[in-house]
């Protein structure tokens, strides 16, 4: 028998820590049917069961509001799990019970995960597990994900109760007259309109409906009848409660669990280490604030960019060049290979491969850095400080989180534009984040510094990224104002506390990050250098080439180079190179080491013989913010949801990329010559 | 009356009824600010908006717009 559990919990409540430890390495990310968000799956290990995790977006409410609790929702009511491991973060856990008390209006079996137990106990405090089991009507079990304590006790009790099927008794969350008004009112949808979702759970479909929620209301035929019961009954728990019916549903069940925590919770002794509460006024002081951010953001580069890429780049570059490839060549003569054999492993794929691999230490580090922005609290904090800023052009201060994910990868930046509610900010949020600099994207400018910029080249590159503010701002602004027009949904963000990231949790993040980046390197690089070394080697007759601009691929970008040459980039490599970028960023930089193979001088030389200091400078920035590539393409379409915003933002995209490349290349060549 | 827009950094106060309008009327009594829970004032964000409050334990952040809709007492 197989047996379906899910993951649900708040966010930051330590859910993917917990989804790491239950299923050990077996995980997997999985596209759905139907939904178009995914969802992690994973089987529970050290079981004698056959048991699968789903690991569900993390939501406060069950409320249809955002993208992420419609999908948490409509997988809990059609899915049906045999049970719901409801994670709770023990140190904020009046808010977090708030979504148990919905939960439990799912006749499903739930068992309450009281997480980051560690922190409670520091800070003094104890918390009856029983006594909240007789207030909640499931059981609870303490543990702390992060130190992996109380793990193997959480699987046991998954594995114990999955394979019950008896229903429990569920606690009276309401007030005996309200629960009476709830009662009457399910026996008369029962009654008077007995086709009104009746595979819903009872409790959950009464108070749903009572609460005029959008997403159950879109699924029925809307009689005046029922509608009219609905208000009646509505009437009925405002003048019992005084409130009105959201107020009212909202504040009954905070009071339930303010009563049943307190019951459950002991101070064993006043805790005086307030550490983190100093380091957090510190960092959001109101005037050190955002001194302190850039700070952070321009170390991150230096260190990144041209700390390890001094350490590591010239050693790697050496060790392919004049190791690798002098003696690969010597091996394959002796061993009697044709000289084209060599030519394509040499020129095509090592040199194309490496010219991606040399940057792996450095985005090793970015990758760190952003992981560590991630996991310790800042990144809420930053959304905090810049809310004010981002609200002036059309967007909240939420719209920075996905952009700093961004950082590292546009797929996931654009995906994390689900957590923020409103549609419009969310497909503006979404348009705007691939003009976030990704990982992918670093190495070329980093190779053009270097070659054309020699001194200044953190400033270089930092540069970029300041332009790309510069555009995310003033793209918003417009773009507010006249494609993505309408209303702003407010503001309202959970600051969590700092946290020390975990070691293993980072390792894990950057090694998925750099796995992604290899595999690509391995499979679509390797192909796409053979290809090209192929094109690049013979003429359109299939002929060898005496040098690269008779081969058919310089014919091909020949054909294309005249739209760049307004730009300063006219030439068919640097085209070709554009065009290869679509399918995955370094590529650009494969390509044009392929390309430039070979010439006398070495790459350095030809790439100075290709572009000028200018036109080196409006071509990183035309990569910067032109169309990302082919993967964040296509997660741009599945977000923006529909053809007309998706060809709208490629065109935006583009168009802006060759606008602002053009004037950067007018301007800078009429001043520098 | 006054709102939670009032309070200054370190002041605390109850809340006595919430007039926002809309989704972001939910969204604040999902987050726990419901009639009679106690609300503090950490601090305000560097640009003088949004505000960080503090309530039911945990860290909230909202901006003055909504503030000045929640009256307390």
């Amino acid at each position: 028998m197989k047996y379906t559990v899910a993951l649900v919990g708040n966010p930051n409540s330590g859910k993917t820590t917990l989804f790491n430890s239950l299923t050990g390495s077996n995980l997997y990310v999985g596209n759905w049917p139907g939904v178009t968000v995914e969802k992690k799956e994973g089987d529970v290990k050290n079981t004698t069961e056959n048991i699968t995790l789903v690991d569900l977006p993390g939501i406060y409410s069950l409320a249809p509001y955002s993208m992420d609790e419609i999908v948490s929702r409509n997988y809990l009511l059609d899915d049906s799990p045999d049970l719901i491991v409801n994670i709770i973060d023990a140190s904020n856990i009046e808010r977090n019970l708030y979504l148990s008390t919905q939960l439990m209006e799912l006749d499903c079996p739930i068992i309450g995960v009281l997480n980051m137990m560690d922190v409670v106990e520091k800070k003094g405090i104890s918390l009856d597990t029983e006594s909240l089991e007789k207030s909640f009507g499931f059981p609870f079990i303490k543990i702390s994900a992060q130190r992996e304590t109380g793990i193997d006790e959480l699987i046991q009790m998954i594995t114990k109760n999955v394979k019950k099927k008896e229903k429990r008794q569920m606690p009276r969350i309401f007030p005996l007259e309200i629960t009476t008004v709830l009662q009457e009112f399910d026996a008369l949808i029962q009654k008077q309109h007995p086709d009104v979702l009746s595979n819903y759970p009872m409790a959950f479909r009464s108070v749903k409906l009572i609460e005029k929620d959008e997403e159950v209301l879109g699924k029925i035929s809307k009689s005046t009848d029922l509608l009219e019961d609905i208000n009646r009954t509505r009437k009925k728990i405002e003048t019992i409660s005084g409130h009105d019916v959201d107020s009212a549903i909202a504040d009954y069940r905070y009071r339930f669990i303010t009563k049943s925590v307190k019951n459950a919770t002991k101070i064993v002794r006043e805790n005086t280490d307030h550490f983190q509460e100093k380091l957090d006024k510190v960092l959001m002081n109101r005037f050190a604030a955002l001194p302190i951010f850039f700070l952070f953001m321009f170390i991150i580069y230096y260190v990144s960019i041209t700390l390890v890429g001094e350490l590591t780049v010239g050693g790697i570059t050496w060790f392919i060049n004049d190791i690798l490839i002098v003696n690969v060549t010597s091996v394959l003569g002796n061993l009697g290979a044709e000289q084209w054999l060599i030519a394509m492993i040499t020129d095509g794929v090592i040199t194309g491969v490496g010219a991606v691999l040399t940057f792996v230490p450095q985005l090793v580090v970015l990758f760190i850095f952003i992981s560590i922005l991630e996991d310790s609290g800042y990144m809420a904090r930053v959304a905090f400080m810049m809310d004010r800023v981002f609200r002036r052009f059309g967007l909240s201060g939420k719209s920075f989180i996905p952009m700093v994910v961004g950082l590292g990868c546009s797929v996931p930046g654009i995906m994390a534009t689900r957590t923020l509610e409103n549609e419009r900010e969310r497909k503006l949020t979404a348009v705007l984040t691939p003009f976030i600099s990704c990982g992918a994207k670093m190495p070329i400018y980093v190779l053009m510094a270097s070659v054309f910029f020699q001194t200044n080249q953190t400033l270089l590159v930092f540069s970029l990224y300041i332009t790309s503010l510069v555009v995310v701002f003033v793209s918003g602004f417009i773009l507010s104002k006249t494609w993505f027009k309408g209303a702003d949904s407010g503001y309202l963000l959970e600051i969590p506390p700092l946290r020390v990231p975990k070691l293993k949790n980072t390792f894990t993040q950057v090694w998925q990050r750099i796995k992604e980046f290899l595999v690509r390197a391995g499979t679509i690089i390797f192909a796409a250098s053979v290809v090209l070394w192929f094109l690049q080697s013979y003429t359109l007759g299939l002929q060898p080439v005496e040098s690269a601009d008779q081969s058919m691929l310089a014919s091909f970008g020949m054909i294309i180079a005249p739209i760049f040459v307004p730009l300063g980039f006219g030439n068919w490599v640097a085209s070709v190179a554009l065009l290869t970028g679509i399918a995955a960023k370094e590529m650009i930089i494969s390509t044009m080491s392929v390309l430039l193979s070979g010439t006398e001088g070495g790459f350095t030389m030809a790439l100075s013989q290709v572009f000028t200091p200018v036109s080196a400078y409006s071509f990183v920035i035309f990569v910067l913010l032109a169309s990302p590539c082919m993967a964040a393409i296509a997660t741009m379409k599945k977000e923006l949801g529909n053809w007309k915003d998706f060809i709208f933002a490629l065109a935006y995209q583009l168009g802006l990329a060759y606008f602002v490349a053009l004037i950067i290349y007018q301007v800078g060549s009429r001043i520098f010559g | 009356m006054f709102t939670l827009k009032d309070l200054r950094p370190g002041q605390k106060a109850c809340v006595d009824s919430i007039m926002v309008e809309g989704i972001m009327r939910r969204k604040l009594m999902d987050m726990g600010v419901t009639p009679g829970v106690e609300i503090e004032v950490n601090k305000t964000a560097p640009f003088g908006d949004p505000i960080e409050v503090k309530l039911r334990g945990y860290a909230l952040s909202l901006r003055k717009k909504d503030a000045q809709n929640i009256i307390m007492i």
